[in-house]
């Protein structure tokens, strides 16, 4: 089951990592705000 | 029909906000379907820890569950806990098979946990490059790791299952003989890969013939470049994620507009 496009598919598994991990730090940041722009 | 709500990235715990303004979105989400709000927040300070209280006052008040967003396997300095791939180089996550979650993921659970509702498990997996470290011996027992932290927490809890029958790049994710969470969550965008979006029905259908939990399905509902779903679009999305007896996991921090919008698609569809 081949993934169209793998490496998006690495890139949004790297931001949800990211994410995880960044929620683990004391500090914050608007990272979040950089990637979803409504 | 309901739908539990991502919301960290517009509201985040570790930066001060405005709890009226919270409270005012939050009345728009419950509005439009809302039932659940996740918030990431594991690792708090005092003040951040009164703001998660806050937090979930507001939702309790609003008649919304809480739950906390962590990663099972998440980044510690602690170097000792890592995955590592073949060259000994320390990854990202730390490796399943360590002391990772009785040391560290636990405790810090204990501590923040206290009036939520329930807590999901992202990326419950080992790096796609495999960990070869002196704690498993290359051999990571996700299973085992997941069983310890059931066995261990008596709170409403769901786990990232993957996207089944889609992809296979994290088989360890999707539901196997574990079953002993509360909740299942499969994951697939289908219009982010160009693809039909009946195929998210392969995945959930899958995690249904494994377990009879509540299954949810989460999808973002933006495109490649962010911007919102069509109202076709999100309607046909909707319809595949109830049809096929799951509950929609979004990841929603959009302005009244982009509210209406998903809104609009539920109503129309009679799920609100």
């Amino acid at each position: 089951m081949p993934i169209p496009g793998q490496s998006e598919f690495d890139a949004i598994v790297e931001f949800k990592l990211f994410r995880i991990n960044r929620d683990l730090e004391m500090i914050s940041d608007n990272f979040d705000k950089k990637i979803f722009i409504f | 029909m309901t739908f539990r709500n991502y919301l960290s990235h517009k509201f985040n715990l570790k930066t001060n906000f405005n709890l009226k303004k919270y409270e005012l979105y939050i009345k728009q989400l419950k509005e439009i379907g809302a039932t659940e709000i996740e918030h990431a927040g594991r690792r708090l300070s005092n003040i951040q820890k009164q703001r998660k209280n806050d937090v979930i006052k507001i939702l309790h008040d609003n008649g919304l569950k809480a739950i906390l967003y962590t990663g099972p396997f998440g980044k510690d300095k602690n170097e000792k806990y890592a995955q590592r791939d073949k060259n000994n180089k320390p990854l990202s996550l730390m490796c399943p098979s360590s002391n990772y979650i009785k040391d560290i993921l636990l405790p810090e659970l204990f501590d923040v946990m206290e009036n939520y509702d329930g807590i999901f498990f992202d990326m419950p997996w080992v790096d796609k490059r495999g960990c070869y470290c002196n704690n498993c011996g290359g051999k990571p027992d996700v299973q085992n790791a997941l069983e310890k932290i059931t066995n261990s927490l008596d709170i409403n809890l769901s786990i990232n299952s993957g996207a089944p029958k889609i992809h296979n790049v994290h088989p360890e994710a999707h539901i196997t003989k574990l079953n002993n969470f509360d909740e299942y969550v499969t994951e697939w965008n289908p219009y982010r890969w160009n693809q039909p979006v009946s195929i998210i029905k392969n995945s959930i259908t899958f995690a249904k013939e494994l377990t009879n939990k509540k299954i949810y399905h989460a999808t973002t509902v933006t495109d490649r470049n962010g911007n919102i779903l069509s109202n076709d679009k999100l309607s046909s999305l909707f319809k595949h994620i109830y049809g096929a007896g799951a509950t929609p996991r979004l990841g929603i921090g959009f302005n009244e507009k982009g509210l209406k919008l998903i809104g609009k698609a539920l109503f129309e569809n009679n799920y609100i």
